[in-house]
């Protein structure tokens, strides 16, 4: 049954899912999706050129030799914008599948421009704004609407934007818009949903430490930049000094119409949304100022060798430094080194070495993370304790074979190939589209960017790639944090000559994940 | 059944709502005709050897998602052999004899050699001039190899999220692709089934070892679920984890995964479920080609271990670092038995959302819990268990998360009776429902499971009509027979001091 068939373990080829985790806590990925029922139809004539039966003749490898380039044609799904008075930019796409629509409102904003004295509050705004009540619907009177229709809304604020966002029945379209937009601009913030918020809070905190890959991004977040904003990692005593005026001030100040973007996709018209958008949103009053620019980025504080001593029967090691910011002149040179890498699927060099070749790992990645100003580089595996060392050394290994030799051109052109066949999949219905403009809106993207994005990656070469593995990783700034038993801290020690300079050398710290967390001043 | 549908469930919605408020109606009638527009679209049929064929033509892109599964499972393992069904998942991104080696008549003749080696290792495990001509082996095989070059080729030519699953009834290989290579996919995924090679066996051993920590040893929650699930089910096969022990995985071998896949990979065994840029008229010969060629076999034997009565309350402790947590488990029957969609409407009303009890009572209220999720597992071919997951709030302790938890039990098997909870909870399972059918790739999936466990892709269909039927003494009552003390098995995890 699909019903909710809760496998509860499901065992799966990937492993990417840990590194995912990684990515969340490090947080260096913006959107992963905009709407929570995303959704497609119409018919379109198919042109490619493709046979529509089967070849015949022998069934053979061979007969699958020649391999395209990203020649896909791209749908294309008209959307809509408009802008409101106040400074809102609307988009609209109709998909008529199914009866659904979602709507989100994006927000610039968030902990990124937290001062240190209110660390979390975004995040608490977030959760409170739907959580604690809105307009004249008591907490409890508004989960109550929001079940009658079968609907959801949800709000939440990340580092860098905040997002309030509704699906529903289209037929309930205007019902559960206008309450999403009760949330948006008269949440209440209820005194008893703040404590029992609070409580949460609190115990997330304290379970933090029963997930090693959590402590592991944690401490490595904090030792390259613990202390500011661009690093903050939230503590029990940021929620204890959350308070509901602090939150109120909050909103008022952040949750504001100028550069703010709605997006609204479903089985609706774009005349119905128009109506109900200007309805429900035109009165939401503009700021005197816009978000002021983030705060400038801190240097890197700390590197070198850390141990987090866990008696676990697997050990996590992740390695850390200062990435590139955001579409750098070289992102399309590193797209390609990561995919090639260790991002790409089985067929990166760290899962073929480590994975496939030498069985040490279930899971290890490695990637350079452009992000706001600066990004992450980070290499990710978990590996049975006394096996640390050897994994260390053959992911570094792997490492500077990217750094002392180009990629062979067979190599490149299949990785090209492959980052080529696969664009076709940002556009396959009209949310996932209209997602992508909000993304490119909200991050501001270089103009033309889709148009040339598969011109710029046919233009990298083998010494781009080899320059971008030299520039973005650097020995000595590496964090590497080991979690695990002290069996897994012998077989990296047995293991540091062989790694490069200067962690061959490098003293190990050892540390408490407390200790990790209390440095953060 | 299609054209009953529609009127069926609102029909039966008119009569049983007390309080029938417009959004019911519009709620169950929208998802009623989606449902009927998708189950329209399906496209069924079978090919010349029995492996059948489901179609969802969706081309709104020139992509698909293509989906692979086979009805066999952690529950199919003989005694000493748990694990190997997820071992044969993961030897099927291994390659073929053309795809993975620069030269196949040799890497068969050394593959066989290592096979030999391995059968004789098995019985003499510290033998050093074994080690030896094992490792000569390997070196030569090494040689041979193009690694990953099966999951590679795929990537070239633009695949998305391709991965597979095995769970304890059902194996699922999917990707997405760009539908120019819809014929390559009908190519490598025949060619896993009726050429599949174990090179990189031992290696890949290890890896499923290196899994197995990640999601149970280092994972006090995997750990607590194995154990929990162990105690639940101590005949059926239910009881034992599908990744294996550790000391039944060390000791698969290639040549037992090669017979565990001749027995199961058989065409009445199989199901092609595809959803996009497809259709049948335009691709029936090209599955037909590839697919069609697999060879008939016996059908395979299933289990016939039934899990004998409860006979009681069992209550197993494990003692490990990471905080406390308690699960609790009530044996119940699947679907088609009729008490299934009543139970999985009582679990959506229990535990669903923000109004139900057990949340407003043990996390709102009392405040003793975090949390309280829920789940019907960990399959879905045999009776199951209906299990409550709840993590407790510090200062409180599992005892007291299971004394709030029994007494809102107790109450609302005595008196519960809310007709607007009710109709909220079809709701929403009607549209969660729907907001599962919404990719391609779920779509695809979730046909193809229907038809492998029910013989039926329509089961999901047939199911969400009956949980629209449910009524609340049909919940109470089923709140009374199934979650008793005497059917129920707690695990709780309760913390270890570190020494």
């Amino acid at each position: 049954m699909t019903k909710q068939a809760a496998q509860k373990k499901i065992l799966s080829k990937n492993p990417k899912t840990s590194f995912n985790q990684v990515m969340k806590f490090i947080n260096v990925v913006l959107i992963v999706s905009i709407f929570n029922l995303s959704s497609c139809v119409k018919h379109k004539d198919s042109l490619d050129a493709e046979k529509s039966f089967a070849s015949s003749g022998k069934i053979a490898f061979k007969n699958f030799s020649s391999i395209d380039d990203g020649t896909a044609t791209i749908p294309s799904f008209p959307y809509e914008s408009w802008t409101l008075e106040n400074g809102l930019k609307v988009y609209f796409v109709n998909d008529p599948e199914l009866p659904v629509v979602s709507s989100s409102i994006f927000i610039p904003g968030g902990s990124f421009w937290e001062k240190s004295e209110e660390r979390g509050l975004y995040a608490a705004l977030g959760d409170n704004m739907r959580s604690g009540g809105a307009g004249k619907l008591s907490p409890q009177d508004l989960d109550r609407e929001v079940e009658k229709y079968a609907a959801s809304i949800s709000s939440s604020f990340g580092q860098e934007f905040g997002s309030i966002s509704s699906s529903s029945l289209s037929t309930d379209f205007e019902k559960i818009f206008s309450l999403m937009c009760e949330v948006l601009l008269r949440p209440t913030f209820n005194r008893e949903r703040l404590s029992l918020w609070k409580g949460q809070s609190f115990e997330g905190i304290r379970r933090r430490v029963d997930d090693p890959t959590t402590v592991a991004s944690l401490a490595v977040r904090q030792l390259l930049v613990g202390g500011t904003p661009y690093g903050s990692i939230t503590l029990s005593q940021d929620i204890t000094s959350i308070t509901r005026p602090k939150l109120r001030a909050l909103h008022v100040r952040a949750v504001i119409p100028n550069n703010a973007i709605l997006a609204i996709s479903g089985n609706i018209s774009r005349e119905q949304a128009g109506i109900v958008v200007q309805k429900y949103l035109a009165a939401w009053p503009k700021a005197s100022s816009s978000l002021v620019p983030p705060p400038p980025f801190p240097d890197q504080k700390n590197s070198g060798i850390v141990f987090i001593e866990q008696p676990l029967a697997q050990a996590t090691v992740l390695i850390g430094q200062l990435g590139p910011e955001r579409f750098s002149s070289d992102q399309y040179a590193t797209e390609i080194f990561n995919q090639h890498f260790g991002s790409g699927g089985f067929g990166s060099v760290l899962m073929k070495r480590i994975r496939t070749e030498l069985g040490l790992a279930y899971g290890v990645y490695g990637s350079i993370n452009p992000g706001l100003k600066k990004g992450r580089t980070l290499l990710h595996l978990q590996t049975k304790p006394e096996s640390v060392g050897e994994a260390v050394a053959e992911s570094l290994n792997s490492l500077e074979g990217m750094k002392q030799k180009e990629i062979s051109q067979s190599d490149l052109i299949e990785t090209r190939k492959s980052i080529a066949n696969t664009f076709i999949f940002n556009f396959t219905s009209p949310s996932q589209v209209l997602g992508r403009k909000v993304q490119s809106d909200l991050i501001g993207y270089p103009p033309n960017y889709d148009q040339k994005y598969l011109e710029n990656i046919r233009a990298v070469t083998a010494a781009d790639i080899k320059e971008v593995a030299n520039k973005r990783w650097n020995y000595n700034d590496f964090v590497l944090v080991l979690v695990g038993p002290k069996t897994a801290l012998e077989s990296l020690k047995t293991a540091q000559p062989r790694l490069p300079s200067p962690l061959n050398s490098a003293k190990i710290r050892m540390a408490g994940f407390d200790e990790v967390l209390k440095l953060r001043e | 059944m299609k054209i009953h549908l529609q009127f069926k469930i609102l029909l039966i919605i008119l009569c049983t709502s007390l309080h029938p408020t417009q959004a019911c109606l519009a709620q169950i009638q929208e998802t009623v005709v989606a449902l009927k527009k998708l189950e329209s679209n399906v496209q069924f049929t079978t090919l010349s050897n029995g492996m059948r064929v489901i179609v969802y033509p969706r081309p709104i892109a020139p992509v698909f998602s293509g989906v692979l599964a086979a009805r066999v499972g952690g529950t199919d393992e003989k005694l000493g052999q748990s694990g190997i069904s997820h071992m044969l998942e993961h030897m099927a991104f291994k390659g073929t004899p053309e795809v993975g080696t620069i030269d196949y008549p040799k890497e068969k003749e050394l593959l066989a050699k290592l096979e030999q080696l391995a059968v004789r290792a098995k019985s003499n495990p510290t033998d050093e001039n074994l080690a030896k001509e094992w490792q000569l082996s390997m070196e030569e095989l090494r040689k041979l190899w193009v690694t990953d070059q099966f999951t590679r080729e795929y990537e070239k030519r633009g695949s998305v999220g391709m991965n597979a699953y095995t769970t304890s009834e059902l194996t699922a290989y999917f990707v997405n692709l760009p539908r120019t290579v819809f014929e390559f996919w009908c190519y490598m995924e025949s060619e896993r089934i009726v050429n599949p090679v174990m090179r990189q066996f031992y290696e890949e051993r290890d890896v499923v070892m290196e899994e197995r920590r990640m999601r149970y040893e280092t994972d006090p929650e995997g750990k607590l679920y194995e154990l929990l699930l162990g105690t639940v089910f101590r005949a059926h096969p239910y009881g034992k984890p599908v990744i294996g022990y550790d000391f039944d995985i060390k000791r698969i071998t290639a040549t037992d995964i090669e017979e565990f896949h001749k027995k199961f990979y058989v065409p009445s065994q199989l199901v092609v479920s595809i959803s996009g840029d497809v259709s049948l008229d335009r691709d029936l010969a090209t599955l037909e080609k590839y697919f069609g060629r697999i060879k008939v076999g016996p059908v395979p034997e299933r289990p016939h271990a039934v899990e004998p009565p409860q006979g009681g309350q069992r209550e197993v402790v494990l003692n490990e670092r990471g905080s406390p947590q308690t699960m609790i488990a009530y044996r119940k029957p699947v679907y088609p038995d009729p008490e299934d969609p009543i139970i999985s409407v009582m679990v959506e009303i229990l535990a669903g959302s923000n109004l139900s009890p057990l949340n407003k009572a043990l996390v709102e209220q009392q405040r003793v819990a975090v949390s309280v999720g829920a789940s019907e597992a960990p399959g879905n071919a045999y009776p199951n268990a209906l299990i409550f997951q709840i993590v407790p709030r510090t200062p409180n302790d599992n005892r007291v998360v299971i004394e709030a938890f029994d007494k809102v039990i107790e109450k609302f098997q005595n008196s519960w009776q809310d007709e607007e909870l009710l109709e909220f909870a079809k709701r929403s399972v009607a549209m969660s429902y729907l907001g599962s059918l919404k990719s391609s790739q779920g779509l695809a999936l979730a046909l193809a499971s229907d038809e492998l466990l029910h013989n039926n892709w329509k089961a999901s269909l047939d199911w969400f009509e009956k949980a629209m039927n449910v009524t609340s003494e049909q919940v109470r009552e089923s709140s009374k027979k199934y979650l008793s003390k005497q059917n129920r098995t707690i695990a709780r995890l309760e913390t270890k001091e570190n020494n």
